[in-house]
């Protein structure tokens, strides 16, 4: 009896190993942290630092579950092989935000961030949708070079296509295309969910397109409606198989 | 010659049980018999406090504020008279300038009435479909295309906007949006007044209902207020939003019975989410007049009681 009871622990401890590895396969190669200091803040109080750009966060797919800083990978495809990379975490209620430049080695493929946050368990205690993941292909976070947007990446394993971005302006005023060679991919209105507090981002953007995107470099056009006029802002990006 | 009754039997019986219940109690030591008394009481009281039926609560908010934006439930109460306003965008020449006309908005659209703090009032169609009538002519608008501002008019406006429906009152989000422009959103002051309506029921000593007041509480700074349940039947709103000349963005004056109210505000985590404003069952115990009533009348009652049980207790000792 005690053989078949645990006969079926290993197994039930096998698959779910086994499934784990499958579904989020942990980058190998590493961007690390330029300089010796991680820049970031977490407010205590109510003040809470304006952000400054629309798009606050760009990802392929999504994921349920709390925050992990150690599981933020990219996928990176030869244009970006060792450039140096912007990686900006907001937190939607704006308390805790972070901007710190990385660089590797890595030439291509799925590529982790190594995350020396001293706030690493306040921040777990976000939920993964919570948290603003900003990847910037530029040579400097303070650069005025819109550089490259890179979306975040869940895992090799992970069957992700659809385009989340996460936006700091009026949701229901905003629509989002993405344009490839002058032609419009896809394009989406977004989402406001107002069940948190929204401070650095409330708008979620889903592009999506049957049979997901091609790899390549495309412009995402972000268009507010403000009062009286449109206000439309381009922003390269690139995407990649991991 | 004929015995007791069985009633009688009956009666000395129930007597003889509670004489020998008295004898055991007034046996037992001072600190029993109150412990003895005093755990059924408390036990009881708990369970008859949770077994309230919830009271009915009227809030009222007083407030100045950037914005205050509702969902229509009920188009026939959401009709805003336009006077003196500008439609951005244009649908055509017809609608070009300032215009005056009837915006309906139709079911589950989302109403916003904004003004920044020194500035003119708007009105934008914020998600959902309206439509606006001019001079016997209308036009369908979306929320892609539906603000309407005072730029370039002059002459009288609509007195006041009507409220009726599912309201958000200002907006957390108060610092200036990724495309630099600082949206009017910010709750600047608020007062609310939290009123309940007391229990009625059939016996004598709930008399006819009454409102009494609550609590009364300040809104924090840049916060948003909403009903704990929007979708709730009792979450709707009515009241009204003008332009005070006195005074700087929008004076709100609305009302609700929500049984909860949510208070979102900076500073508050995301991952902890809101401030919730509700009546508990210690307040209704202690500030529904009907309830303080009854519960005075209860004590005499166990007063009363106990003072039975101490003369039969002596009589028995005697």
């Amino acid at each position: 009896m005690m053989r078949i009871f645990g006969m079926f622990i290993s197994y039930a401890a096998f698959a779910t190993l086994a499934a784990l590895a499958v579904a989020q396969e942990p980058p190998k190669a590493k961007m690390l942290l330029v300089g010796d200091v991680f820049h970031e803040r977490f407010e205590g109080g109510a003040k809470v630092p304006v952000s400054g750009d629309i798009v606050t966060g760009v990802q392929i797919g999504s994921r349920g579950g709390k925050f992990d800083p150690g599981q933020i990978s990219v996928a990176l495809s030869k244009p970006s092989a060792g450039r140096s990379l912007c990686l900006s975490l907001n937190s939607r209620d704006g308390r805790y935000s972070s901007r710190n430049l990385f660089k590797g080695d890595a030439t291509a493929g799925l590529v982790g961030f190594t995350i020396k946050s001293n706030f690493s368990e306040q921040i777990s205690q976000y939920d993964n949708e919570l948290v603003a993941v900003l990847i910037k292909q530029v040579d400097s976070c303070n650069s005025a070079d819109p550089g490259v947007l890179l979306p975040r990446r869940f895992g090799s394993g992970a069957n992700d296509t659809d385009i989340i971005v996460a936006i700091n302006a009026p949701a229901p005023r905003t629509t989002l295309s993405l344009i490839q060679g002058g032609q419009e991919v896809a394009r989406t209105s977004c989402v406001e969910d107002k069940s948190k507090v929204s401070m650095a981002f409330a708008g979620i953007c889903r592009l999506a397109k049957e049979g997901g995107f091609a790899e390549g470099d495309y412009v995402l056009e972000v268009r507010v409606r403000e009062r009286f006029e449109v206000v439309g802002m381009k922003y390269p990006i690139r995407l990649a198989a991991p | 010659m004929t015995g007791p009754s069985t009633a009688d039997r009956l009666w000395a019986r129930i007597k003889a049980r509670l004489f020998r219940i008295n004898d055991w109690f007034w046996a037992k030591p001072g600190w029993l018999r109150s412990i003895l008394i005093a755990l059924p009481t408390i036990f009881l009281y708990f369970i008859w406090i949770n077994s309230l039926p919830k009271p009915q609560l009227l809030t009222m908010v007083s407030a100045l504020s950037e914005r205050v934006e509702f969902v229509v439930t009920n188009p026939a109460q959401a009709v805003i008279p336009i006077e003196n306003m500008s439609l951005y965008p244009e649908p055509d020449q017809s609608f070009s300038g300032c215009v005056s006309g009837t915006l309906r908005p139709e079911e589950g659209a989302v109403i916003a009435y904004e003004r920044p703090v020194i500035g003119e009032p708007s009105i934008s169609l914020v998600s959902g479909r309206a439509t606006f009538e001019r001079a016997g002519r209308q036009v369908t608008l979306l929320s892609e295309g539906g603000d309407f501002g005072r730029k370039g008019c002059d002459g009288p406006m609509t007195p006041r906007f009507p409220i009726w429906g599912q309201v958000r009152l200002g907006d957390e989000k108060f610092t200036a949006s990724g495309t630099g422009r600082l949206a009017p959103s910010m709750l600047l002051e608020g007062n609310m007044i939290v009123q309940a309506r007391s229990i009625e029921s059939p016996l004598l000593f709930f008399k006819k209902s009454t409102l009494y007041p609550v609590t009364q509480i300040n809104l924090p700074i840049a916060a948003r207020v909403e009903a704990a349940d929007p979708v709730a039947r009792t979450s709707f709103w009515w009241g009204s939003a003008y332009v005070d000349p006195q005074k700087v963005a929008l004076q709100v004056q609305i009302a609700t019975e929500a049984q909860a109210l949510r208070v979102f505000r900076p500073g508050r985590t995301a991952a902890t989410d809101a401030d919730v404003i509700a009546i508990t069952a210690m307040t209704q115990v202690f500030s529904d007049p009907n309830m303080v009533r009854f519960q005075a009348f209860l004590a005499a009652i166990v007063a009363l009681l106990t003072q039975a049980a101490n003369l039969v207790g002596r009589r028995k000792g005697e």
